[in-house]
């Protein structure tokens, strides 16, 4: 569906076990492929397979926060729900008109939810420095 | 008020419920802490609220996919058109210099007259998107964009023929070539005959009213070009506006006790709704989509 890139070593996916490190990490990967995108838009190619990846993600989140179901207090479904709805409008917007500088709102909130996302709330263990080595928090349950 | 008398079998049944619902809650929070869970056989309730997970993001992600689709088509169409009015500006011009021309120069502009007609037509024909071409036949193609699983909405695009043939209406069919559309029109202006040799055989009485017929056709082309355009750009407006996709999903939830409210966000309001989802975040150990762990990795793989 998309082009393969050459994924740089800075940007190593986390290990699996993890959602709210793995979903940190995808939004920043996704900033960051959005603002490499903003840099160099001649590569229309480039610029919109990166809004087209980090739309795809928000979709995952989109559905996740809408299961009837869904374990995250209402406020933050309706904020994630807002948020999802307001990046379709906006993408669907760039995919008409692709300039650059629409993807400054796209970076910037997914920077906000990623640091929301890789701060340690009270009471848990904080993800390790290192992402890519560190093991998974104490509070994962690997076996069934 | 009377007590409730529960019958063994019901404090049994009820023990049973109270059970499941503990058991519905720790699937739960193992969900949202990344479980993974394989078929229906491992866990069915895991599973099946997992498949309905990505279910539901395929859904969208096909609705989504539409709607990229439809703008990617509408886009090309729309940007052939405007080469299409540039053409047609070039016609008129070549026409309107056989008017002063010498005879040798009006059998350049002959050639150049139904090259550009001809070039309309091929650049016209590499309009089309995956299969698609909006602006080269009259009608048996068109594009549907639907914009939810749950309502019936959706957009539909007629194609629109913008060949030569069809703009320039003198004769010849839809499909004629440049050559034969200016037979067909010098015909139509020029009783004298000959077409076929092109400028140089009209007639020095019949010039100017014969070239001026051609560029009254050509300007006829020009805002039939200019309306499918126009038609072409609210179109792709109407899809810009028309993506929203939560909106009916979030109506079916709140008739449930759970009452979401969805804000339509502007880029300030986006920001604020960031900076308050990342608080409300870093103070509870919760993911979006935690079954869906894989599908986030393998998006950037």
């Amino acid at each position: 569906m998309y082009p393969t890139q050459r994924r740089p070593a800075y940007s190593k996916a986390p290990p699996e076990g993890d959602p709210r490190r793995t979903e940190g990490w995808a939004l920043t990967e996704a900033a960051r492929r959005l603002a490499e995108a903003q840099r160099s838009p001649e590569n229309n190619a480039a610029f919109l397979d990166a809004v087209r990846r980090n739309w795809r993600l928000w979709t995952i989140f989109q559905a996740g926060v809408m299961a009837p179901d869904s374990p995250l207090p209402t406020e933050l479904r309706a904020n994630v729900l807002s948020l999802s709805n307001f990046i379709d409008r906006h993408t669907v917007g760039i995919l008409a008109d692709p300039l650059p500088e629409k993807l400054d709102i796209l970076i910037r909130i997914n920077r906000e939810i990623a640091a929301g996302l890789l701060t340690a709330p009270p009471g848990t263990t904080p993800p390790a420095p290192t992402p890519s080595q560190a093991p998974p928090s104490g509070r994962i349950n690997h076996s069934a | 008020m009377a007590d409730i008398k529960l019958t063994a079998t019901s404090r049994a049944n009820l023990l049973s419920l109270n059970q499941t619902t503990d058991l519905a809650n720790r699937t739960q929070s193992r969900l949202s802490t990344g479980l993974k869970v394989g078929s229906a056989i491992d866990d069915a309730t895991a599973y099946f609220a997992s498949k309905s997970l990505s279910d539901r993001s395929s859904d969208f992600a096909t609705r989504k996919g539409e709607i990229d689709q439809g703008i990617s088509s509408l886009k090309t169409a729309l940007s052939a058109t405007e080469s299409a009015d540039k053409i047609l500006k070039q016609l008129k011009g070549v026409a309107i210099s056989a008017k002063t021309a010498d005879t040798a120069t009006k059998a350049d502009l002959t050639k150049q007259f139904s090259d550009l007609l001809g070039q309309l037509n091929s650049l016209l024909g590499d309009a089309s998107y995956q299969g698609t071409n909006l602006i080269n036949n009259d009608g048996d193609q068109k594009l549907t964009v639907r914009f939810s699983e749950v309502t019936t909405a959706e957009l539909t695009v007629d194609a629109r023929d913008l060949r030569a043939g069809a703009l320039i209406t003198a004769g010849g069919g839809a499909s004629a070539t440049g050559s034969e559309i200016l037979s067909a029109l010098l015909a139509a202006a020029n009783s004298a005959g000959a077409q076929a040799a092109g400028f140089s055989a009209i007639a020095a009485s019949r010039l100017i009213t014969t070239i001026d017929s051609i560029t009254a056709a050509v300007d006829t082309a020009v805002s039939a070009v200019r309306a499918t355009a126009s038609n072409l750009g609210s179109n792709i407006t109407l899809l810009q506006t028309r993506s929203d996709f939560s909106k009916n999903y979030i109506n079916a939830l709140t008739e449930g006790s759970d009452k979401l409210t969805l804000a339509d966000l502007n880029e300030e309001g986006a920001n604020l709704v960031a900076l308050q989802t990342r608080q409300q975040l870093a103070l509870k150990a919760l993911s979006f989509a935690g079954q869906s762990e894989q599908s986030v990795l393998s998006l950037f793989n």
